[in-house]
C-alpha cells in the first residue's frame, strides 16, 4: 500500500510537468498586446510564434526538433523575453522584420545555430549563454546572426562552439560589450556593416577572433584576442575595409596577430602584440594606414608585407637594438622590420614552419643589419626605448616602492624603539 | 638489335604519352584546413566554392565565385590549367570559362556577390524565369563585373 502511495505521489507531485506547444501558444494568443505572460517551470515542447508586443518570462525549458526554430518573433515590436533555457538541435530564435525586442538571461544548449535577425530594428541581446551541438563549425550555424538590421546591442553573451560567435551582414550601428566567444570559427564577424564598436569582449580559440570585411566606421577597444594559433588563424583580419580604429586591445598567443588586408585608413594604436608568431601582416595596405604607439614583446616576426608596406610609428619593440644617446626615449636608428623570410611567409604561408630553424634565425639577423639603412617598408624612424604600457605600470610601481619604503622605515623606528627600552631595563 | 628497338619504341610511346593534353580535376573541398585565396574565409558553403588547378599542379581555392575572378584578374590565366566552380542548380563541378551565370542583388553568396553558376545557358535562364529575377552574364561579363554588394 505504502508503495502504491509512494508511487501516485512521485508521478503527480514530483514529476516535472511537460505541456504541448499548443498550451503555450495559446497563452500567446490569448494576451492583449504589451501585456506579461510569466510561464510557469516546466518543459515545454513544440514550435512558438509570437506577432504582437508582448513579455514572456520564466525559468522553463522549450525543447524542439525539427528544422523550425523553437521561438519566432515577427512583424512585430516591443517585445521580452526572459529567462528560459532552449534545447534543440536547429535554430533557437529567429527574430524577423521586428522593432525593440529584448532577449536577455537565456540559456541556448546543444544548438545547431542560436538566434537570426532578420531585417530588424533596436535588437538587445543580454546575459545569454549559447552552446553549439557536438561536431565541426563548417556543419553548424552562427550564435548570434544579424542581417540587414539596425542598431544591434549585444552584451554579456557567452558563446562556445558555435560558426561564427556573432555575426552581423549588412548592418548598422552596433554595440558588442564584454561577451565571450570561444571554439568557433570567427569570434566576431563583420560583413558589410558599419558604425560598430566592440568593446572589452574576449575571444580566444577560435579559427580568427574579429573578422571584419567589406565594413566601414568601426572601432575595436579593449578586446583581448588570444590563442587563435591554428594554420590560418588570426587574431583580427581586416580586408577591404574603411575608416577602422583598433585601440587598447591586447592580441596574445595568435599564429598572426592582426593581417591587413585591402583596407584604408586603419589606425591600430596601443595595443599589446605579445607572444604571436607574427604580430602584423600587411598586403595591398594603403598608406593612410598606421601601426603606432603599439608595444611589441615575445613574438616571433614583428611584421611582414607585400611591396606595399604599412606605416611603423613610434612603437616600442622588445628585440630593438639601438641606443638612445640623447635620452629622448626614443631610438637613435631605425626599427627594421623587414625580413627576407617573413616577405617569403607571405607569398608561400606553409613556410611559417621553419619560423624558427636555425638557418631562419641567421637570416632575419643578417637582415636587421643589412636593411637598417634602407628607406624602406615595414621601418620604424622613431621606436620607443620603453614601452608606453610598462610607463604607466613602473609609475604605479615607483608608488608603491615609496609607500613601502616609508613603511620600512617606521618599522625600524618602532623596533629601534623597543630595542632601547629594553637595553634601559 | 631487336631488344634496343623495342625498348625505344617504348621509351617513344611513353614520350607521347607524356606529351598529350593535361587532364586537369577538382579536388573536394576540406572545410577544416581550406581557406579562400583571395579572402582568407574559411570555405564553409562547400555549394559555392571554387577552385583553380594550376598547370604545375597546385590548388588555390576559393569561397565566392568573385574571389575566384579576383585571382584572375590579379594573376592572369597563363598558368591557370582549369578553373572550376559549383553549378548551383545540382552542386557539381562545371568550367569557369565555358560556364553561364546569374546576378542578382537578392541571390545569396558567401561574399555576397550575388552571381551563380550554372552549367548551360538553357539552365541558366531556366532559373531567372523560376526566381523571377536575375541578369544572365557570361565567363567574359564577369572580368568586367563590378563585384560587391549591390543596393
Amino acid at each position: 500500500m505504502r508503495k502504491w502511495l509512494f508511487a501516485f505521489c512521485f508521478v503527480f507531485l514530483w514529476v516535472p510537468k511537460s505541456y504541448a506547444a499548443e498550451d503555450i501558444q495559446q497563452l500567446i494568443d490569448n494576451a492583449k498586446p504589451g501585456e506579461t505572460i510569466t510561464i510557469p517551470t516546466g518543459e515545454y515542447t513544440g514550435h512558438f510564434v509570437i506577432d504582437k508586443p508582448l513579455t514572456l518570462k520564466g525559468d522553463g525549458v522549450f525543447k524542439a526538433d525539427g528544422q523550425e526554430p523553437v521561438l519566432t518573433i515577427h512583424q512585430t515590436r516591443n517585445v521580452r523575453i526572459e529567462g528560459f533555457t532552449i534545447v534543440t538541435n536547429a535554430t533557437a530564435m529567429e527574430i524577423k522584420d521586428a522593432k525593440n525586442v529584448s532577449i536577455e538571461n537565456l540559456h541556448l544548449e546543444k544548438v545547431n545555430a542560436g538566434v537570426k535577425v532578420y531585417n530588424s530594428t533596436a535588437i538587445q541581446a543580454k546575459d545569454i549563454t549559447i552552446t553549439g551541438r557536438e561536431g565541426h563549425y563548417s556543419q553548424k550555424g552562427n550564435g548570434l546572426a544579424f542581417f540587414k538590421s539596425h542598431s544591434i546591442e549585444v552584451s554579456h553573451v557567452k558563446i562556445n562552439n558555435v560558426q561564427d560567435g556573432i555575426y552581423l551582414e549588412g548592418v548598422k550601428n552596433i554595440t558588442l560589450k564584454n561577451n565571450d566567444v570561444t571554439n568557433g570559427r570567427y569570434g566576431v564577424h563583420f560583413m558589410y556593416s558599419e558604425e560598430g564598436v566592440a568593446q572589452s569582449n574576449h575571444l580566444e580559440k577560435n579559427v580568427t577572433g574579429f573578422m571584419v570585411m567589406m565594413a566601414k566606421d568601426v572601432t575595436l577597444s579593449e578586446n583581448v584576442l588570444a590563442k587563435q594559433r591554428g594554420l590560418n588563424s588570426y587574431g583580427v583580419v581586416l580586408y577591404d575595409v574603411q575608416r577602422l580604429r583598433l585601440k587598447k586591445n591586447v592580441l596574445a598567443e595568435n599564429r598572426t596577430a592582426i593581417s591587413i588586408q585591402n583596407s584604408k585608413s586603419v589606425t591600430i594604436v596601443n595595443n599589446q602584440f605579445a607572444m604571436n608568431e607574427t604580430a602584423v601582416e600587411a598586403m595591398q595596405s594603403d598608406h593612410s594606414n598606421v601601426v603606432a604607439k603599439n608595444t611589441f614583446t615575445g613574438n616571433i616576426l614583428t611584421a611582414r608585407s607585400d611591396v606595399n608596406g604599412v606605416r611603423l610609428e613610434g612603437n616600442y619593440y622588445d628585440d630593438y637594438t639601438g641606443l638612445d644617446a640623447d635620452d629622448n626615449g626614443i631610438g637613435d636608428t631605425s626599427y627594421v622590420a623587414l625580413s627576407s623570410f617573413g616577405q617569403w611567409m607571405v607569398r608561400e604561408p606553409a613556410y611559417q614552419y621553419f619560423v624558427e630553424a636555425p638557418a631562419v634565425t641567421l637570416l632575419s639577423t643578417v637582415d636587421q643589419q643589412i636593411n637598417r639603412s634602407s628607406q624602406g617598408v615595414l621601418s620604424d624612424y622613431s621606436p620607443l626605448m620603453v614601452s608606453a604600457h610598462m610607463q604607466s605600470a613602473t609609475t604605479v610601481n615607483k608608488g608603491m616602492a615609496v609607500g613601502q619604503l616609508l613603511l620600512g622605515l617606521l618599522f625600524v623606528f618602532i623596533g629601534g624603539f623597543f630595542w632601547k627600552r629594553g637595553i634601559r631595563s | 638489335m631487336k631488344k634496343i628497338l623495342g625498348v625505344t619504341c617504348m621509351l617513344l610511346l611513353l614520350v607521347v604519352a607524356g606529351c598529350g593534353e593535361k587532364t586537369y580535376k577538382p579536388r573536394d573541398i576540406v572545410a577544416e584546413t581550406d581557406v579562400c585565396k583571395i579572402c582568407n574565409m574559411s570555405i564553409v558553403h562547400g555549394d559555392y566554392a571554387g577552385e583553380i588547378v594550376l598547370k604545375n599542379g597546385d590548388y588555390e581555392i576559393f569561397d565566392d565565385l568573385g574571389c575566384l575572378i579576383d585571382y584572375v584578374k590579379k594573376n592572369g590565366d597563363k598558368e591557370i590549367g582549369a578553373a572550376f566552380i559549383k553549378d548551383e542548380k545540382n552542386k557539381k563541378w562545371i568550367n569557369v570559362f565555358k560556364g553561364s551565370y546569374v546576378y542578382s542583388k537578392d541571390f545569396w553568396t558567401p561574399m555576397n556577390y550575388g552571381v551563380l553558376a550554372f552549367d548551360s545557358e538553357k539552365a541558366a535562364k531556366d532559373w531567372i524565369a523560376s526566381e523571377g529575377q536575375g541578369k544572365l552574364l557570361t565567363y567574359e561579363d564577369l572580368l568586367d563585373f563590378k563585384w560587391g554588394i549591390h543596393e
